[in-house]
């Protein structure tokens, strides 16, 4: 009766360490890690399920295979340490070096079906069995504890190697580990030695406790998160009572109905079941999923959306603060946490920027931050989290230690959790601060992923803010510069104007003194110097009409020359002109005529009449007897075209293109004109937002040309009522 | 006949005051702003020649303005060195009888003060009739012993001003301002030319010429 409950208990174990097996292997199967574990665990049951049979049976058939399994098991072993503690990556040397190691096991595990290890098994007066061992047998054990020691002895290496938080978290691995290998030695080795195998099946009961922590470890110090485990064995458990209860009622329900014929209700309800599961799994699991996740997985949140979301955050915008409010608010609300502060060093400015305050942080303001960062600079590490750091403080030696100590003590009076530092061009001139989680739990490996793609997503963002900003604050200082030049440039232009026309103002007085008094004189002297008094009287008038032009040019150069300006009908203004000189042209033998489509420029009245005189009067002196002379004007697009064509003597290519400039004279041509007259004409246009133009062909004439704006008035169509017939 | 002049700058003010003298005018001067306007409010004046620019306080168109205020109505030539039609509408708009350009030539002044002094009242009158010539100002129509002269535009302008001052000389700046509204002629003989077409029209063929030059001044029209 012991026997068959201790069997019992033994076959569920061994269901149990299959189950947790599988378990491992689909979690993670492309882990060297999990696969070892896989094949020791398959060793393992292999062994106590041989065991178990050879006990039920009382064959020797069992017996080897089971041997077979305890050797699986070494071999799982051994991959285990060689794997610890995470899928550590063997080149190609270490590899072979490893197959090497392998060989002697690879022997001992062929000799295993020999006689040579395990002659028969014996059953004692009691019923336990009884194995007689071949000559081999001392040796295979001796090879086997060789390489569970050395195993063992290369895992503990491995494992005081590793920092204390990862330590803590493969604990069960080791105690699981040791308590397993000390009973196996115990119950299976020197016992076995001794012919006492009453108590070989006590170490296969151990086996779960060490198989169920190592498996707590490997799949806890991956972080596939044991709380996955644990759901979905809440949720097979649901499954699976579900479906019995489904069964059950349904098989009841059948039973009622086809009472004749009882036993199609098995297939029936089985088949009915079976539809019902296959149809009903998929919603029940996705339902009690998200029944069970806030309970699990407070606070959780997944990753693609994660990450879509910062590559949002990040291009929303180029302002640097914004940029930090926004960063800032987006690791606060999706890893959930307490605060988060950037600090922002650009070698002159620097500041703390609270995400959660919004707004700039004094840097000698009542918290430590700014000792936590250069604390944080003088470790030199990348980005450090606290916890972290404290578990590894004890490794290291011991000034460090010191100094990470204190750097965590007064990190965590900040309640600052974690350091991200931002390096941009080699340097961390942007550092965040974290705060603890609002859950109270440390950073998992998904948030410290997160974390990292968003120091480099976001640095990136981070150094274009800071470049646009600077690429702004310099172009706002070239447009101040720009703009003070421009003004300078202005009122010296001003500044000359207003010289110009004070100059030419105070000319007038003493010219109009002289004049008079020459005058005066002249009448003393009545005829005796005529001629000399003429000369001085025509220079006088030469003089004054050379200020009277030279203000006109500084009043039409001052900004303040606002022209008074109106709607002109340019036929109007054609015809005046026409008036103006008819009788003057008539007189030298020259046919004017004048022709105009109506159209309208918007401009000052006298001005445009002076231009218009100055090219006539040109026009005049340069043309003889016999000649022409056309003033016309036409809309041509959104311009006026008024132009003054004559048949005179024209202008020299040579002289053509400086003909507007001032004091230019043509030479040779003896006149007494002020070298003013266009230079005028093309300023007073100007100042009309227009253009003149000279076209001219030597001994055909010349032709002046304006283009004014065309002033269109826009009436409102004509209104139509048709009841006003 | 007695004349205010207000200029602060000696040297216009003394030739000014010679050439008016010689003419047989009674000149006051006043070089100052405050002194001008006290006379001006104190004194029967005939007529009132006033710069634009006087050092101190007030300018020429503030006197006047006061002046006028006063229901002053002796005719008044401001002087001005600047010649934009703004200043010159300002003035005329502020009571001036006529607008001088600094630098001017004393003929040109007095001209222009004899003319002032002996116009016409009645200058809304419609036709004007000097000796055996009349305008009709309605039609344009000028007639000569009833037979009817033909004139454009420009010529009618000519006359008209001609037969509102008979007797006074007229300077050929007086009849560029008054006629063509300009300062300066870009031909430089707009005037003469057109008084040459004129003359051919009103006087040729006549045994009486209404049209004279005065040599070294202008034209006048006069019987």
């Amino acid at each position: 009766m012991f026997i068959d409950s201790g069997l019992l208990l033994q076959y569920v174990v061994i269901c149990l360490n299959m189950a947790v097996a599988f378990l491992v292997l689909v979690d993670n199967p492309r882990n060297a890690l999990n696969r070892s574990f896989f094949i020791f665990t398959f060793g393992a049951v292999l062994w106590m399920f041989c065991i178990n049979c050879a006990y039920l049976g009382k064959s020797f058939m069992f017996f080897r295979p089971a041997l077979c399994g305890t050797e699986i098991m070494v071999l799982g072993f051994v991959l285990l340490a060689e794997y610890f503690p995470y899928d550590v990556k063997i080149d190609k040397k270490k590899r072979n070096d490893f197959l090497l190691f392998l060989i002697p096991w690879l022997v001992v595990f062929l000799f295993t079906f020999s006689r040579f290890i395990i002659r028969f098994l014996d059953i004692d007066g009691d019923g336990y069995l009884d194995a007689i061992t071949g000559v081999l047998f001392p040796v295979r054990s001796m090879v086997m504890i060789w390489y569970v020691a050395w195993s063992f002895f290369k895992f503990l290496k491995k494992y005081f190697k590793l920092a204390l938080c990862v330590r803590i978290r493969l604990l069960p691995f080791v105690v699981g580990t040791g308590l397993f290998l000390s009973v196996v030695t115990v119950c299976d080795f020197f016992l076995f030695v001794f012919y006492d195998v009453h108590l070989i099946l006590i170490s296969s009961l151990f086996s779960l406790i060490f198989i169920g922590s190592i498996a707590y470890s490997i799949v806890c110090h991956q972080f596939m998160d044991i709380r996955f485990v644990i759901r979905r064995g809440a949720m097979y458990v649901v499954a699976i009572f579900i479906i019995a209860l489904a069964y059950l009622n349904i098989h009841f329900f059948l039973q009622e109905f086809l009472y004749e014929n009882d036993r199609l209700a098995y297939p029936v309800s089985g088949v009915l079941t079976t539809a019902a599961c296959i149809w009903g799994f998929p919603y029940l699991r996705r339902e009690f999923d998200e029944a069970t996740n806030p309970f699990f997985f407070r606070g959780d949140y997944d990753c693609f959306c994660a990450i879509r979301e910062l590559g949002g955050v990040i291009y929303s915008t180029i302002n640097l603060n914004e940029l930090f409010r926004s960063v800032g608010s987006f690791l606060i609300q999706t890893i959930k946490l307490e605060k988060a502060i950037f600090f922002f060093d650009d070698g002159g400015v620097s500041y703390f920027f609270d995400v959660g305050a919004q707004k700039e942080v004094l840097v000698d303001s009542e918290n430590n931050y700014k000792e936590i960062i250069s604390a944080f600079e003088s470790l030199s590490m990348k980005s450090v989290f606290i916890k972290e750091l404290e578990l590894g403080a004890r490794d290291t030696q011991q000034k460090r230690a010191k100094q990470y100590q204190s750097f965590c003590s007064m990190a965590k009076n900040e309640g600052i959790a974690a350091i991200i530092p931002f390096f941009l061009k080699g340097r961390a001139r942007v550092i965040l601060l974290l705060g603890n989680k609002k859950s109270g739990w440390a950073l998992s490996k998904k948030d410290k992923e997160l974390l990292w793609i968003v120091s480099h997503q976001a640095g990136i963002a981070i150094e274009n803010a800071i470049l646009y900003d600077a690429i702004q604050r310099h172009a706002k200082e070239l447009e101040e510069r720009v703009y003070k030049k421009t003004e300078r440039i202005k009122n010296m232009h001003e500044g000359q104007s207003r010289f110009l026309a004070d100059v030419s103002h105070e000319f007038q007085t003493p010219l109009s003194i002289l004049r008079g008094n020459i005058e005066c004189l002249e009448k003393t002297y009545n005829k005796k110097g005529e001629n000399e008094f003429y000369t001085i009287r025509m220079t006088l008038d030469r003089l004054s009409r050379l200020v009277g032009s030279v203000l006109n040019i500084a009043q039409l150069n001052s900004s303040k020359a606002n022209l008074e300006k109106r709607r002109i009908d340019v036929e109007k203004l054609l015809e005046e002109s026409y008036d103006d000189c008819f009788v003057l042209t008539k007189e030298k033998g020259v046919i004017i005529s004048f022709s105009s489509e109506k159209c309208f420029v918007f401009g000052n009245t006298d001005k445009l009449r002076e231009v218009l005189l100055n090219l006539i009067s040109n026009a005049l002196k340069y043309t003889s007897p016999g000649g022409t002379i056309l003033l016309s004007g036409k809309t041509i697009g959104d311009e006026v075209e008024i132009s003054v064509t004559d048949t005179g003597s024209g202008i020299s290519r040579k002289n053509l293109p400086h003909i507007f400039e001032r004091f230019y004279k043509i030479d040779g041509n003896g006149s007494s004109g002020t070298g003013l007259g266009l230079y005028i004409c093309r300023q007073i246009i100007e100042a009309h937002d227009g253009t003149i133009t000279a076209e001219s062909e030597a001994e055909r004439g010349s032709c002046f040309i304006i283009r004014l704006p065309i002033h269109v008035v826009y009436k409102p169509e004509k209104l139509i009522m048709p009841g006003l017939q | 006949m007695r004349i205010l002049l207000i200029e602060d700058e000696k040297g216009i003010a003394d030739f000014v005051l010679k050439g008016l003298q010689s003419e047989r005018f009674a000149v006051d001067w006043a070089n100052t702003a405050e002194k001008g306007l006290l006379w001006a409010k104190v004194n029967p004046y005939d007529a009132g020649i006033f710069d634009i620019r006087l050092s101190g306080g007030q300018d020429g168109l503030s006197i006047l303005k006061e002046v006028r205020a006063k229901g002053k109505i002796f005719p008044v030539i401001i002087l001005s060195v600047t010649s934009d039609a703004q200043t010159k509408i300002d003035a005329l708009n502020l009571g001036a009888d006529d607008y001088l350009t600094k630098p001017f030539s004393m003929a040109e002044l007095t001209a222009r003060i004899r003319a002032l002094l002996r116009r016409e009242k009645k200058i809304t009158e419609q036709i004007l009739i000097v000796g055996d010539l009349s305008l009709d100002t309605r039609t344009h129509v000028a007639t000569r012993l009833g037979r009817p002269i033909v004139l454009n535009r420009k010529e009618f302008a000519l006359l008209e001003y001609f037969m509102r001052n008979p007797g006074i000389v007229l300077t050929r700046n007086m009849i560029l301002d008054h006629v063509w509204d300009m300062n300066a002629d870009p031909f430089t003989n707009t005037v003469d030319v057109h008084i040459r077409f004129l003359r051919e029209k009103i006087d040729d063929g006549r045994e009486k010429k209404l049209l004279k030059t005065v040599h070294g001044y202008g034209y006048k029209l006069e019987e």
